[in-house]
């Protein structure tokens, strides 16, 4: 009973999560529950498992031991062997659940526009998405995201001829077309340049806002952390070893607890 | 579908394993490289010894006036007859006696006109060859693309049959399907797509699987359906590799073509055996010159076509 009251107010909530790849532990014991609405900060060094908590959310990687429920989901019973029930359960997760992931993850060959449609796909499964066809009120919401980043310009451009931060900004308009109640974010600013790096960030934030979304984000550059989240949870080697509010000298605070 | 949580995790070990790892490789040693030295010594030196024994190491009689005279009569190819051969050749028996008159320079217009038929036909067998080999190899090497989870068995099937249709030769195949079609053009193009076909299908599956993983799982992410992700995620990145790969592989079918006329199956080939059989050095020369301007015109155009394509 008490499961259920919980998975209608937590968007996340791991109890006891382990993830293991061969004879490496990723993950181990991580309880964290995450309210619907809240913007979440995720920082630890290389190989502490912020990727793969992040990549076990969205079922990419399989949860070995404990309980985990993304948006009243339970993510563990959706293990191999995969049938066409759960597998249908995993898609429909996943169209709940948008990603911006680190680097390079848009088809570069294809147009700003098609990239953004993209984030329809769970909607729109007709296989004439396969010929890159899809319904016009489709178009026009893929349209309106572009704007909404302010990419609107691009959207016939081939996206390989975008900068690092625009592309970025397209990522965030496929996530918004996606209009997923959360958003999962991989050091969405990696790579960028300060600039750049401020504006994505002041766009990610707003448009969680505008949305009422949930935000679990990855941070690198800790100095990023009080602009984007509003809580903070660090990983060392797959454990939860610090999960605090987020005040005027987090920064410091969070370098010396990583230290 | 079912394999998805297996290639998901897979997608993830490798940079874990790589830092676990890396410190660990210890440097490789001179000995394994002397040894595999000594034994490719040993092979060349055990052929050598055994090929003469055998006397099969042999250059022929006269293997320098044979080269001489082989040079001298290539070094006039058959063609400059039309502007310097002779309107009224006489062709004389030991008597002397006038058996007939030729006109050489109608006779070897006659010929350039066979040889630009032959060499039509030859393009027409690699053209056609390479494009029906190019949609074979769309099934077979998407069910043999390691990373597109096709069921274990069907995988291995096609990657079977790519492997025996890419270690027939064209050659092979070509005599396999004249005793079956006939003599003629059709045996030559079902041979060219035979082993093409072997070819395309590994090359794509290879394209397939050395694949960047992060833009497909980003298709994933937003819940596509598998057909979604291939043809949003995978398709666009490898079309314009597998077009290059296709028309490598015509340039390659076109080289290759010109001999298959040697096993009956149509083209070039059947004039350069009839050349060789009657000891007509100076047309075997006329044929090597076209099948080389042939070559290096369509490799050109190739190359630039390829060029502009990624």
């Amino acid at each position: 009973m008490s499961s259920a009251a919980i998975a209608s107010t937590a968007v996340i909530d791991a109890q006891g999560l382990h993830v293991r790849a061969g004879e490496q532990a990723l993950l181990r014991d991580v309880s964290l529950t995450i309210a619907s609405g809240e913007r979440v900060a995720i920082v630890g060094h290389n190989g502490a498992g912020k990727s793969t908590l992040l990549r076990t959310v969205s079922a990419f990687s399989r949860v070995d031991e404990g309980q985990l429920h993304v948006l009243g989901t339970d993510v563990t019973l959706l293990r191999e062997p995969r049938n066409a029930q759960s597998t249908r359960q995993v898609r429909h997760l996943r169209s709940r659940v948008a990603q911006v992931l680190q680097g390079l993850h848009l088809i570069g060959r294809l147009s700003v526009l098609d990239n953004v449609l993209i984030g329809g796909a769970a909607r729109t499964m007709s296989w004439l998405t396969w010929l890159r066809r899809w319904p016009a009120h489709e178009r026009e919401q893929a349209r309106a995201a572009l704007a909404r980043v302010g990419m609107a310009w691009a959207a016939a451009r081939r996206t390989d001829s975008l900068s690092g931060g625009e592309r970025q900004k397209v990522a965030i308009a496929r996530a918004l077309h996606q209009a997923a109640p959360v958003l999962l974010a991989d050091e969405p600013t990696a790579s960028l340049d300060a600039e750049a790096a401020d504006e994505v960030i002041a766009l990610l934030t707003s448009v969680v806002a505008e949305r009422r979304a949930t935000l679990v984000c990855v941070v690198h550059d800790l100095d990023m952390v009080p602009r984007l989240a509003e809580r903070v949870i660090v990983l060392r080697r797959g454990q939860v070893v610090a999960d605090v509010r987020v005040h005027g000298e987090i920064a410091a605070e969070l370098r010396g607890i990583l230290k | 579908m079912s394999g998805d949580f297996a290639r998901d995790v897979v997608s993830v070990t490798p940079s874990v394993a790589a830092h676990a790892r890396t410190p660990m490789r210890s440097p490789p040693r001179v000995s394994a490289l002397w040894l595999l030295l000594t034994a490719c010594a040993l092979l060349v030196l055990t052929s050598v010894w055994t090929l003469a024994a055998e006397d099969e190491l042999s250059f022929g009689r006269k293997p320098w006036q044979n080269l001489q005279k082989t040079v001298a009569e290539m070094s006039e190819p058959s063609f400059l007859r039309l502007w310097f051969g002779e309107t009224r050749h006489e062709i004389r028996d030991q008597d002397g006696k006038v058996l007939r008159v030729d006109d050489q320079r109608a006779t070897e217009r006659r010929y350039l006109a066979g040889v630009g038929r032959a060499l039509w036909t030859t393009l027409r067998i690699a053209t056609l060859g390479t494009a029906l080999a190019a949609l074979m190899a769309l099934p077979l090497g998407l069910l043999a693309a390691r990373t597109l989870n096709a069921p274990r068995p069907v995988f291995w099937v096609a990657k079977g049959v790519l492997d025996v249709m890419r270690s027939i030769h064209t050659l092979v195949f070509g005599l396999f399907f004249v005793g079956i079609v006939g003599l003629g053009a059709t045996a030559g193009i079902l041979a060219v797509a035979a082993h093409s076909a072997g070819t395309l299908g590994k090359l794509l599956a290879e394209a397939i699987e050395t694949l960047d993983t992060q833009p497909v799982d980003a298709v994933r992410a937003t819940g596509a359906t598998a057909g979604q992700v291939f043809f949003l995620g995978v398709w666009p990145a490898v079309l314009p590799q597998y077009v290059s790969q296709v028309l490598y592989v015509w340039e390659f079918n076109i080289r290759d073509s010109t001999i298959l006329g040697l096993v009956g199956a149509g083209g070039l080939g059947l004039l350069l055996s009839e050349a060789m059989a009657l000891f007509q050095w100076g047309r075997l020369a006329t044929l090597l010159i076209a099948i080389v301007i042939m070559v290096i015109a369509f490799d050109a155009v190739s190359r630039a076509v390829r060029r502009r394509l990624v």
